[in-house]
C-alpha cells in the first residue's frame, strides 16, 4: 500500500514539476527580446557598405577591435562576441586578427581609432564608414 | 511558405519511406514511430547527398531535382510493396481513463514547450553563439560562394570557428537556401524545430511501441518538461540533432531484440553514422556503438549480426571519413600535442574537477524550481527503483549494449575534457549541460522501458494493476 502511494506521489510530482517548468520556461523566453527583432541581422547591416568596397568576394581580411589597441577600453565578452559575428556576417570572406592583410576591418570606437591611428600613421589608407567601422587598406604590403 | 514546406517535406518523406522499406512493420504505433525516425534519417541523408552534390557539381542548382527523383523512386517502390500487403490494420486502442488523463497532460506539456521553442526561435532567428560560429556560418560559406566552397576549410580560418566540424546542419541549411534562392533564417529555424519535435516524437513513439500509451505520455512529459532539452533544441545548435541520433540508435537496437529484423540494425548503423556527421562527439558514438553491440552479442556468439549495422554505417561513415581526411582542418581539441596531453592526463586535479562537474550536472540537469536546480536524472533513478520490472531475457542484450554505449560515450567526453587545450573550468561550464543533453533522451528511454507504466497504479484491467504483472 505504501509502495503504491509512493509511486503515485512520485508520478504526480514528476507531472507537476514538468508542467511548472515548461510554463516557467515559456514565460522566460520574453527576456530574449522582441518577436520581430533580429539583432544579428541588424549587426550585419553595419558591414554591408564595407563588403561593397572590398575588391573581392572571397579571400582573407584582417580584423582589429578595441582589444587590439593598447590603452583602449573594451569589454572582453563583447569583443569576442563581435569577432564571432563579424566572421559570420563577412562569410565567405575569412577574417583573421590583426592588420597583416592587405585589406582589414577596424571595429573601433572613436577613441580607439584615434589611438590606433597615432601609431600607424602613413601605413594605411583608412575609409571611415558608419557605426564605428573602418576599411583599412595597407599601403605597404 | 509553400516552397519552404516542400523543401523539408521531401527529405522527411524520403526518410520515412526508407525506414518503412527497411522495417515494414505495419501497426499504427510502428508507423508513427517510423514517421518521427524518418525526420532525422531523411534530414541526415539529405545532408549527405548535398555534400556529394557539392563535391561533384559545385555551383549548380538542380539538386532539388535529385531529391524529387529519389522521392518518386521510393514512392513507386513503397506503393508497389504496400499493394501486396493490402490495407493497413485498423488501430485497436481503447484508452483507459488514466491514459486519457496522461495523454491530455502530455499534450499540454508538448504545446507549452512547442510554444517555448517557437518563441525562442522567433526571438533568436539566427540561433545562438555556436550557430554563428559553426553551423550557420559553415552554411553561409557553402551557399554564398558555391563554386569555391572548399575554401571554407582553409587553414587561415581561426580554429575557434571549428571548420573541422561535420556538416549535417550546414549542408541541410545551404541546400534549403539553394532551393529557395535566398538566405532566409526560416531554414535553420525549421530545421531546428524538426529535430526538436522529432526527438520528442521518437521517444514517445518508441515507448508507445514497447511499453504502453501511458508510459509514452510520461516520457513526453519528462523529455519536453525538461527546460534544458527544450532550450537547447531552440538554439540552432547540433546537440539536439545528435541526441536524436543517439536516441534513435539505442531504440533501434532495443527494437531488434523485440522483432529480430535485420532492417532495424541497418537503420541503427545509419543513425549512428549520421551522429558522426552531426558533431565530432558522434564519431566517438560510432565507436561506442560498435563496441556496445559487439559486447551484447559476444556472449551469444552472434557475430554475423554486426554486419547489419555495419551495412547501415557504410554510407555516412564514408562521407565522414572523406571529410575528416581530405577537407577538415585538425580539431582544436586535439591540438595540444602528445606531451602536453600526457601531462594533462596525469594531472589529478583535472580528473577531480571533471568528476566534480559530472557529478553536479548529474544531480542538477533538469528542472529549476524557484531558481534551485532539481535534477531529473536522480528522479528517474528513483522512478526506476519504485516502478522497476524484471527485464526479459531477450531485452537484456539491448540493455547491455546501450549501457556499454552510454558508458563509452561518457568516457569519450571525459577524455576530451582531460586533453582539452582550453581552460578546463571554462570548457566544462560552457558545455557540460549540452553533453548531458546528448545522452539524456536515451537514458530516459531505457529507464522508462524498464519500468512499469503509470497505468499500473490505477485500477485493474488490461492496462491496470494486472498489466503490471505482464510488464
Amino acid at each position: 500500500m505504501i509502495l503504491q502511494w509512493s509511486r503515485r506521489v512520485l508520478l504526480a510530482c514528476i507531472i507537476l514539476i514538468s508542467l511548472y517548468a515548461s510554463i516557467q520556461n515559456l514565460i522566460s523566453t520574453r527576456d530574449l527580446g522582441g518577436l520581430t527583432e533580429d539583432p544579428v541581422a541588424d549587426f550585419e547591416q553595419r558591414f554591408i557598405p564595407l563588403k561593397a568596397r572590398l575588391p573581392f568576394q572571397r579571400g582573407v581580411v584582417g580584423y582589429i577591435s578595441n582589444a587590439d589597441v593598447p590603452g583602449a577600453s573594451f569589454d572582453s565578452a563583447d569583443e569576442q562576441g563581435e569577432y564571432v559575428l563579424v566572421q559570420y556576417v563577412m562569410a565567405p570572406i575569412i577574417i583573421v586578427r590583426g592588420t597583416d592583410q592587405e585589406w582589414n576591418i577596424g571595429n573601433l570606437s572613436r577613441e580607439a581609432y584615434r589611438l590606433w591611428n597615432q601609431s600607424n600613421q602613413g601605413q594605411f589608407d583608412v575609409t571611415p564608414l558608419k557605426d564605428n567601422i573602418y576599411l583599412i587598406h595597407r599601403l605597404k604590403p | 511558405m509553400m516552397l519552404l514546406t516542400i523543401v523539408f517535406l521531401i527529405p522527411i518523406l524520403n526518410g520515412g519511406m526508407l525506414t518503412h522499406l527497411l522495417w515494414p512493420e505495419r501497426s499504427l504505433k510502428a508507423l508513427v514511430f517510423k514517421f518521427f525516425l524518418g525526420i532525422g534519417i531523411g534530414l541526415g541523408i539529405w545532408s549527405l547527398l548535398y555534400f556529394l552534390f557539392m563535391l561533384f557539381f559545385p555551383g549548380q542548382g538542380w539538386f532539388f531535382l535529385v531529391q524529387l527523383g529519389i522521392f518518386l523512386g521510393l514512392l513507386i517502390v513503397s506503393v508497389r510493396r504496400e499493394a501486396i500487403f493490402g490495407r493497413l490494420p485498423k488501430p485497436q486502442w481503447h484508452p483507459t481513463a488514466i491514459q486519457l488523463v496522461l495523454a491530455g497532460l502530455a499534450a499540454v506539456v508538448f504545446l507549452v514547450s512547442l510554444l517555448s521553442t517557437g518563441s525562442y526561435l522567433l526571438r533568436r532567428k539566427q540561433g545562438d553563439w555556436d550557430a554563428w560560429m559553426m553551423f550557420n556560418r559553415a552554411a553561409r560559406f557553402v551557399y554564398r560562394d558555391p563554386t569555391h566552397w572548399l575554401g571554407s576549410f582553409s587553414p587561415a580560418m581561426d580554429p575557434i570557428f571549428h571548420a573541422d566540424y561535420p556538416l549535417l546542419l550546414a549542408m541541410d541549411i545551404a541546400s534549403g537556401w539553394n532551393t529557395l534562392g535566398g538566405e532566409t533564417p526560416h531554414v535553420p529555424m525549421v530545421l531546428d524545430m524538426l529535430f526538436a519535435v522529432g526527438c520528442a516524437g521518437l521517444m514517445t513513439g518508441a515507448l508507445a511501441l514497447v511499453k504502453s500509451p501511458g508510459q509514452a505520455a510520461l516520457g513526453l512529459i519528462i523529455l519536453w518538461g525538461t527546460p534544458a532539452v527544450v532550450n537547447e533544441g531552440s538554439r540552432e545548435l547540433a546537440d539536439l540533432p545528435l541526441a536524436f541520433f543517439i536516441l534513435g540508435t539505442g531504440i533501434l537496437a532495443y527494437l531488434f531484440t523485440v522483432h529480430r529484423k535485420a532492417g532495424l540494425l541497418v537503420l541503427a548503423g545509419l543513425a549512428a553514422g549520421l551522429a558522426a556527421w552531426t558533431k565530432n562527439e558522434g564519431s566517438v558514438f560510432v565507436l561506442a556503438t560498435g563496441l556496445g553491440l559487439a559486447a551484447a552479442w559476444l556472449r551469444r556468439k552472434s557475430w554475423r549480426l554486426l554486419s547489419w549495422p555495419a551495412l547501415g554505417l557504410v554510407f555516412p561513415l564514408a562521407i565522414v571519413l572523406y571529410f575528416k581526411l581530405f577537407l577538415a582542418p585538425p580539431s582544436d581539441v586535439l591540438s595540444n600535442g602528445t606531451s602536453q596531453s600526457i601531462q594533462q592526463i596525469l594531472d589529478f586535479s583535472r580528473h577531480a574537477e571533471i568528476l566534480r562537474y559530472f557529478w553536479q550536472e548529474t544531480i542538477r540537469f533538469g528542472w529549476k524550481i524557484a531558481l534551485l536546480p532539481f535534477g531529473v536524472i536522480p528522479v528517474l533513478v528513483i522512478y526506476y527503483l519504485l516502478f522497476r520490472t524484471r527485464i526479459d531475457t531477450g531485452r537484456q542484450d539491448a540493455y547491455l549494449s546501450c549501457a556499454v554505449i552510454l558508458l563509452l560515450q561518457m568516457l569519450g567526453y571525459y577524455g576530451a575534457y582531460l586533453i582539452s587545450p582550453y581552460d578546463l573550468t571554462w570548457h566544462l561550464s560552457y558545455s557540460i549541460q549540452r553533453i548531458f543533453l546528448q545522452v539524456f533522451p536515451l537514458m530516459a528511454f531505457l529507464i522508462l522501458a524498464a519500468a512499469r507504466g503509470p497505468e499500473t497504479l490505477f485500477g485493474k484491467g488490461p492496462n491496470g494493476a494486472n498489466h503490471a504483472a505482464r510488464n
